[in-house]
Parts: C-alpha cells; sequence; structure tokens
C-alpha cells in the first residue's frame, strides 16, 4: 500500500467530472472471461465484407519500409482526388484519424469559454463529449418521432450557440432528413452558425430524397460535412475520416488540425477506395438489405420492438435490460451494443452482418426471451 | 438556485494541539449555525467536534501534526470534517473503538470517537487517498408534514410529461406519496417535505416528476450518486389510474437512466416499493434484514442495472467463498475470474484498521477494512462488542473484492457471524461484497 499524489486539483473541473469512455476489451480477452469459443462482433456497425478489392490489395502489398517514413502531412492526393470527385478544391477538405478526430477540429476551432453546441439527446455521443470535455455547454434537442427535431434544435440556440450537429442518417435510429428538410434547416439558420452534417452511414441509403450535403457546400459556406472510411469502406482498424466545408471555414478549422494524424496505410488504402469501381458498395448494400429483411421478420414473430431505418443497424427493444442482454448474448458469443449510453434503456443496436453471424444473433436472442428473468432467490 | 460553493463551505487548519480546542469548536460551532443548523443541533456538533478534536491531538496525530477541519453544507445535513495526512499518525487509534494510551479499560466513557458519534447522526471514518477523514454529518431538523389531502383517489389525467420538479410540486409528491404508499415503502425523507426540497436543492439527490396538464403530479422518483460509480434510485412511486400506471412508471424509470446514462455511474441500485415494476429494467440483487427501531425485522429487496457493458472482472476471495461466489455470478451472468488471495509470506502490522459508518437514525453501522493486520480478529469483536452497546443491530461489512488484501477478512467474518447477502456490481475498484451480522457471536 503505497502514498498516492493527487492530480485531482489540476484538472479543470469539467474534465474532473468528465468520465472517461471505456473501449471494448479485444477478443481474446473478451471470449476468456465471457467462456466463449467464437465471437460474431456486431456491435460498431462495421462491414462485414472488409474492404473493396482493391483496397484490400493495397493494404495486403504495402511495403514495410514505408512503416519508416512519414506520410502526407495532410493527406495531398486523397484532397486532391476527393476535389475532383466532388468538383470543388483541395482546401475544401481536412482528414483525421477517423472521423471522430475531426469533430474535435471543428469544435475547438470555433468554440471559446461560454459558448454552446447543439445536438439531438439520442444520437452519436461523441459530440456530446468533445464540447463537455473541451468545456463547452453541448444542449441537447430531443428527438421527434425519433428523428432530428429542426424546430426543438433551432429553438435551443442563443447568441452563444456556434455550431448545431446533425446526424443524417441517424445513428442510432436510422431516420434522416431529406433534402427539403435540410435544406429547410440551412436557410432558417441563415449563415449564423456552422452546420455538420455527419454522413458517415450516407453510402448506405438508397433514398431518392436523400440530401447530397456535398452539392450543398457552394449554396451554404456555414456547412460542414464529415465522411469517413471506417463503415461503407471497412477501413475502421486503420483509422481515417474527412470533413468538407467552404474555403473560408476550412481554413479556420486547418489552424487545430494535427498534421501526421492519418497514417500511410490509411491514406493509400483510402485512395484506392475512392478509385473503387463502385461494385463493392452495391455488394455492401445488398447484405445489408437482405439481411435487414431476415431479421425484421424474425423480430416480428417474436413481437418486439424495432427501429429499422437507414443504415448498417438496427435498433431492438427488448423486454430486460440492455446490460443483461449483453452479458447473456456475449455467453453465446455475440457482441452487440448497448443504448443505455444512447439514452435508450433496453434498447440494442444490431449491425447486420453475414448470415452466420445473424443465424447466431437470433438463436441467443431466443434463447434469452425463454428466460427473462434470472430470478429472485436470494443468493 | 444552487448557491455557490464558496457560500456553503468554510475551512481552518490548526496544529493539533488542546490549545486550539476552543478555536476548533468556535469554528464547528458557528458554521454550523451559519448552515443553518438550529442551536440544539450546532451545540450537538460542536461537542462532538470537542471529543473527536481531543482524540486525534492525544491518540491519533503526532505532535506538529496538522488537522484541516472543513465544515460544509449539503442542503439538509451540515458535515464537518476533520482530516490529515496519513503519515505517521497512531494506525490503531483511527478505529472506532480506540482508547487513550493511558486506559487500562473499556470504559466508553474514554472512547471519545463514540462520544462524538452519539452526538451527530452520521459518523464517517475514511481514507481517501493519502488522507484520513474522519466526517460528523448532522441532520437540519425539518417539521414532518401534517398537511392532508382531500382527495385520495388516484389521478386521472392522460398525459404526463416528465420534469425536474419546482419545490412546491416536491413537497406536493412527497405528500402524495405518503398517501399512496405504506410508510416502510418510502424513503424518510419524503415525510419531511422541506428536507426533500433542500437535498435537491444542494445538487447531490436529484426528481423528476410526470406533470400533467393542469399541473397534476402522477408520480416520481429520487436518485443520487452515491459514490462515483453508483446511482442509487428511490421509486418510482406513481399515483395514476391503473391502465396509465405502468406509462407513468416506465417514463419515470427511462428519464432517470437516460439522465444518468452519460454520467460516470457504472451501477445504479434500488429499492422498489414494487417489484412488478422493475423486472423489465433492473435486475434483483438479493434482500437485506433491517431492524426498526422498535425491533421489527424487516426485509429489504435490492435491485440492479448496469450502466456500461460488462468486461469483466477479476474477483478476489478465499475458498470459504467459492460457493456463494460461483452461485451469483452465475445466476447473474457476470463474467468475473475467481481467485484466491494467499498468504504470501508478507509482514504484517499489528494493528488492523476498519473504517466505520455510523447511521444513528437508521440503527446500521457499514464496515470496511482500511489496513489489515495481526489483531482482525479482536478487533472486529471490539466493533460488534461496541455496537451492541450502542444497540445497533443492522450490521453490514462490505469488501471491495477488487482489492485482493481486503479479501483476507472473508473467513474471520464468516466465523463470527456474518454472511455474505449479496453482491453490488462494480460499486467499488470491483464488486462489492456485502456481507450481514446475522448472528451475534458472544
Amino acid at each position: 500500500m503505497s502514498h498516492t499524489l493527487s492530480f485531482q486539483h489540476l484538472a479543470p473541473e469539467y474534465i474532473q467530472r468528465f468520465q472517461a469512455y471505456i473501449p471494448s476489451n479485444p477478443d481474446d480477452e473478451l471470449k476468456k472471461r465471457f467462456g466463449c469459443t467464437h465471437l460474431f462482433r456486431l456491435n460498431n456497425n462495421e462491414n462485414p465484407l472488409g474492404p473493396c478489392p482493391s483496397a484490400a490489395r493495397v493494404i495486403r502489398n504495402f511495403a514495410p519500409c514505408r512503416a519508416a517514413v512519414y506520410p502526407s502531412g495532410d493527406c495531398w492526393h486523397l484532397r486532391r482526388k476527393l476535389a475532383e470527385r466532388y468538383n470543388m478544391e483541395p482546401d475544401q477538405f481536412l482528414f483525421g484519424n477517423g472521423a471522430n478526430e475531426v469533430i474535435a477540429f471543428v469544435i475547438k476551432a470555433f468554440c471559446r469559454q461560454g459558448d454552446n453546441i447543439i445536438t439531438a439527446e439520442k444520437t452519436f455521443a461523441v459530440y456530446e463529449w468533445v464540447a463537455e470535455f473541451s468545456g463547452f455547454e453541448a444542449r441537447m434537442a430531443p428527438l421527434k418521432d425519433h428523428a432530428f427535431d429542426d424546430d426543438a434544435m433551432i429553438r435551443c440556440i442563443d447568441d452563444r450557440t456556434k455550431i448545431l450537429f446533425v446526424c443524417n442518417p441517424n445513428n442510432p435510429t436510422g431516420t434522416y432528413w431529406n433534402d427539403a428538410t435540410l435544406r429547410s434547416f440551412l436557410d432558417r439558420i441563415d449563415g449564423r452558425q456552422i452546420v455538420v452534417v455527419d454522413e458517415a452511414y450516407c453510402e448506405f441509403v438508397e433514398k431518392p430524397d436523400f440530401p447530397d450535403g456535398m452539392a450543398l457546400i457552394s449554396e451554404y459556406p456555414n456547412l460542414v460535412v464529415f465522411r469517413t472510411f471506417s463503415k461503407m469502406h471497412a477501413l475502421a482498424g486503420l483509422r481515417i475520416g474527412y470533413l468538407a466545408g467552404s474555403r473560408e471555414v476550412v481554413n479556420i478549422v486547418r489552424r487545430t488540425c494535427v498534421v501526421y494524424s492519418v497514417n500511410a496505410l490509411a491514406q493509400a488504402a483510402a485512395l484506392a477506395v475512392l478509385n473503387d469501381s463502385g461494385e463493392h458498395v452495391q455488394q455492401t448494400r445488398d447484405l445489408v438489405r437482405r439481411q435487414k429483411q431476415v431479421i425484421t421478420e424474425h423480430l416480428d414473430s417474436l413481437g418486439l420492438t424495432y427501429l429499422s431505418g437507414e443504415g448498417n443497424f438496427v435498433m431492438i427493444r427488448l423486454p430486460m435490460s440492455d446490460s443483461l442482454a449483453y452479458r447473456r448474448l456475449m455467453m453465446q458469443g455475440v457482441m452487440i451494443r448497448t443504448m443505455t449510453g444512447f439514452r435508450f434503456p433496453n434498447w440494442i443496436r444490431l449491425t447486420l452482418a453475414m448470415p452466420d453471424a445473424m443465424d447466431a444473433f437470433m438463436a441467443g436472442l431466443e434463447n434469452i426471451l425463454k428466460f427473462r428473468n434470472p430470478g429472485m432467490q436470494p443468493l | 438556485m444552487s448557491k455557490p460553493v464558496s457560500l456553503r463551505q468554510t475551512s481552518i487548519c490548526v496544529v493539533a494541539a488542546d490549545i486550539f480546542l476552543p478555536v476548533v469548536t468556535a469554528f464547528v460551532e458557528h458554521s454550523s449555525l451559519a448552515f443553518g443548523l438550529g442551536k440544539p443541533e450546532a451545540l450537538k456538533m460542536m461537542l462532538a467536534s470537542e471529543e473527536l478534536f481531543l482524540h486525534l491531538c492525544r491518540v491519533v496525530i503526532p505532535k506538529q501534526g496538522m488537522i484541516e477541519v472543513r465544515c460544509s453544507c449539503k442542503g439538509h445535513i451540515v458535515q464537518s470534517d476533520f482530516s490529515f495526512p496519513e503519515t505517521r499518525i497512531n494506525m490503531h487509534a483511527f478505529n472506532l473503538t480506540a482508547l487513550p494510551r493511558s486506559s487500562g479499560t473499556d470504559d466508553l466513557d474514554d472512547m471519545r470517537m463514540i462520544l462524538a458519534s452519539r452526538s451527530v447522526d452520521h459518523l464517517n471514518i475514511r481514507r481517501k487517498e493519502n488522507q484520513r477523514i474522519i466526517s460528523l454529518i448532522k441532520e437540519k431538523k425539518y417539521p414532518k408534514a401534517v398537511a392532508k389531502l382531500e382527495n385520495p383517489h388516484p389521478i386521472t389525467c392522460r398525459d404526463f410529461a416528465i420534469q425536474s420538479p419546482l419545490p412546491d410540486e416536491l413537497k406536493y409528491f412527497a405528500l402524495l406519496t405518503a398517501r399512496f404508499y405504506d410508510q416502510d415503502d418510502i424513503p424518510v425523507f419524503f415525510q419531511y417535505p422541506g428536507m426533500l426540497v433542500d437535498m435537491i436543492d444542494s445538487g447531490g439527490y436529484h426528481a423528476i416528476t410526470a406533470r400533467g396538464p393542469a399541473g397534476e403530479i402522477g408520480g416520481g422518483l429520487v436518485w443520487r450518486l452515491l459514490t462515483d460509480n453508483t446511482v442509487e434510485v428511490f421509486g418510482p412511486f406513481v399515483m395514476v389510474d391503473d391502465d396509465r400506471s405502468r406509462t407513468v412508471c416506465v417514463s419515470l424509470i427511462e428519464a432517470c437512466i437516460s439522465r444518468a446514462g452519460r454520467t460516470s455511474a457504472v451501477v445504479m441500485i434500488c429499492y422498489p416499493p414494487e417489484s412488478g415494476q422493475y423486472t423489465e429494467y433492473f435486475e434483483f440483487l438479493g434482500r437485506m434484514n433491517c431492524y426498526a427501531i422498535t425491533g421489527a425485522l424487516r426485509q429489504r429487496s435490492l435491485w440492479f442495472r448496469l450502466m456500461h457493458e460488462d468486461m469483466g472482472s477479476v474477483v478476489w476471495t478465499t475458498p470459504e467463498m467459492d460457493d456463494f461466489l460461483q452461485h451469483a455470478y452465475r445466476r447473474l451472468f457476470l463474467a468475473r475470474e475467481i481467485r484466491h488471495v494467499a498468504d504470501q509470506g508478507e509482514s504484517r502490522n499489528a494493528y488492523s484498521v476498519f473504517s466505520t459508518q455510523i447511521d444513528r437514525l437508521r440503527r446500521q453501522v457499514t464496515l470496511d477494512i482500511l489496513w489489515p493486520g495481526e489483531d482482525i480478529e479482536d478487533n472486529l469483536m471490539r466493533h460488534l462488542d461496541l455496537f451492541q452497546k450502542e444497540g445497533i443491530r443492522n450490521i453490514i461489512f462490505e469488501i471491495d473484492a477488487g482489492i485482493a488484501w481486503k479479501s483476507e477478512i472473508m473467513p474471520c467474518l464468516l466465523k463470527n457471524g456474518f454472511q455474505p447477502i449479496l453482491i453490488l456490481p462494480y460499486a467499488g475498484t470491483g464488486d462489492i461484497i456485502v456481507f450481514q451480522l446475522l448472528h451475534h457471536p458472544s
């Protein structure tokens, strides 16, 4: 028992009260602890098909000697490729170590003490977390019919509001704003605040009225669009994402951007993705569509409530604690995401994946529903 | 509106010497009065501080050692913390049962800490980082609710919004709860609406109610952060008619979980007034015996819910506990690696040290081990004898099974009338195993 020094007083109050996010343990450790021989990870909305063939080839052929050399500090080739694809300028793009990093770039660029950001109460938590551990207020508007509520968000605005974050389609509910709704929202904001539209799951959406954020940037210079290579493009393990916006806005955000944070392999694989024919995207969409149908039919037969919108995931409401369901499914080798942290108690989010994983989930779910309450016998 | 911190706290720092006794007692008394304790309660706090300060000067802290005395107002309570670095202190004297060096008796009048405990509602002895802290806590006196509600019928309103209640709504909710539930099913503080308002105002407790369009209160729920990672929930209490009661109940529980969902809370524990409402959201942990002041025995059910995904953890224990733990973890579906502590030949301190939380109002004491020692069984017996003489029947021993050396006391507890009754997952460094004294060894 040694004496310990306390450094708590050195940390700002907003850091002292913030709880660190604890990511899940590696598979080998989890399998040992939960006593399972296999593990289907259906918790992070990863693409089970893996990267497209050209990106896979780049990864396989990556020369070890390149690991000794710094990568392009600002993802030079990628920004040029994107500019060409979207008919924009390379200076309108900024890359980060996953889209999570670019969230921090934007908040740091525009907020100072006393400012606030606005997002939804039940959405991807990182906007709220980054604001709070940076010392800024995160205001949360409730969802309306499980979708972002434009009126509620606008009601939250005051003269210290700097950024509004819209997750489109929303993780985890799968709802989306169509082109008309997004345009109407941007018109009402009228350039007074930065509007971030996070399109992490946009490649999964096949609805014709889904807006193309990139195309709106020229009309709305306060619009910032986030994209990632982690979901559809299956480069989650390499950590690469980016933002796009008007030159003026990106020029400000660039000042907070950590250069060299995207590694050489990630840049090379992402470039291969951008050069891909699109067949991989179509195959993934087909898989997601098929598995969504299988799962929702099964959920209907079990009489469970679910939300099955856009994206490669389904949200399911269970008649038990989501954390209990997590433990019981883990013991059967299936890992899902609990939704208490998303403020959806007793809901779980399931990644749509290959048929064997879906079968394992459905069997596991039936098992835990057969015996919902572990009993009230004293220990 | 919460008061700024500076208006809720005072502190002084003095050398541990008798000469400063009047300074300390005057400081504690006047701070207590300033924070809203009545004159009789402030006097009792002062008397307790006198006993404690003398004990610290004469027995615990070496010459020239410093003591910081901090008084604070936490809504319904005033707390005086006496803290000092743990280096060079007389470890043995940190026990509640410690006698002055000159005394050869076990006369309770020589035990200044127990004397101090008699004048206050709660006394806590604990260790925080490299500090030892003894806290004296006195509750403010509040009038018991005497108002009678005219309408005893369940409320029939159809639409409710979950909201944080205004003070008058909170008081009305407390009165309603007393009207619709047995006294044994509601927290004691609901009988004192003014106290409930101060508890919420302090920021230490939180409340939500289901409010109808015309201001009707259809139900409510109160919670607090019990420790850094544990939320304690009281309720939900629902006063609407049958077909809407489930909706209100679910809305209250979901709002509470959602609000605590992105805090430091890892686990939520609760004491349900009606167990049927809980099975969807919480898991049954076990039951605890509670002796009322009258001596009547009642069993309290405890339920829990993990707020995060379980990563699994290590549980340190001794072989005697294997059956209990394996059964418990299997029933709760918690992934745990059970490891046995073994004597690895370390030299031990002569004296063990227990932390003690005395709750005079509930006649309850909660023990924990702060320091292992050769005299652990004798020390335990001294504490049990003391509590018996003090008329305290609810005796709990909590072991943090995430800390290996703490488990060494388990066989001693089992041998002396304690039984493990439940596990609080992640409530400490690891899980906390709760033992209750079922039979006094004497």
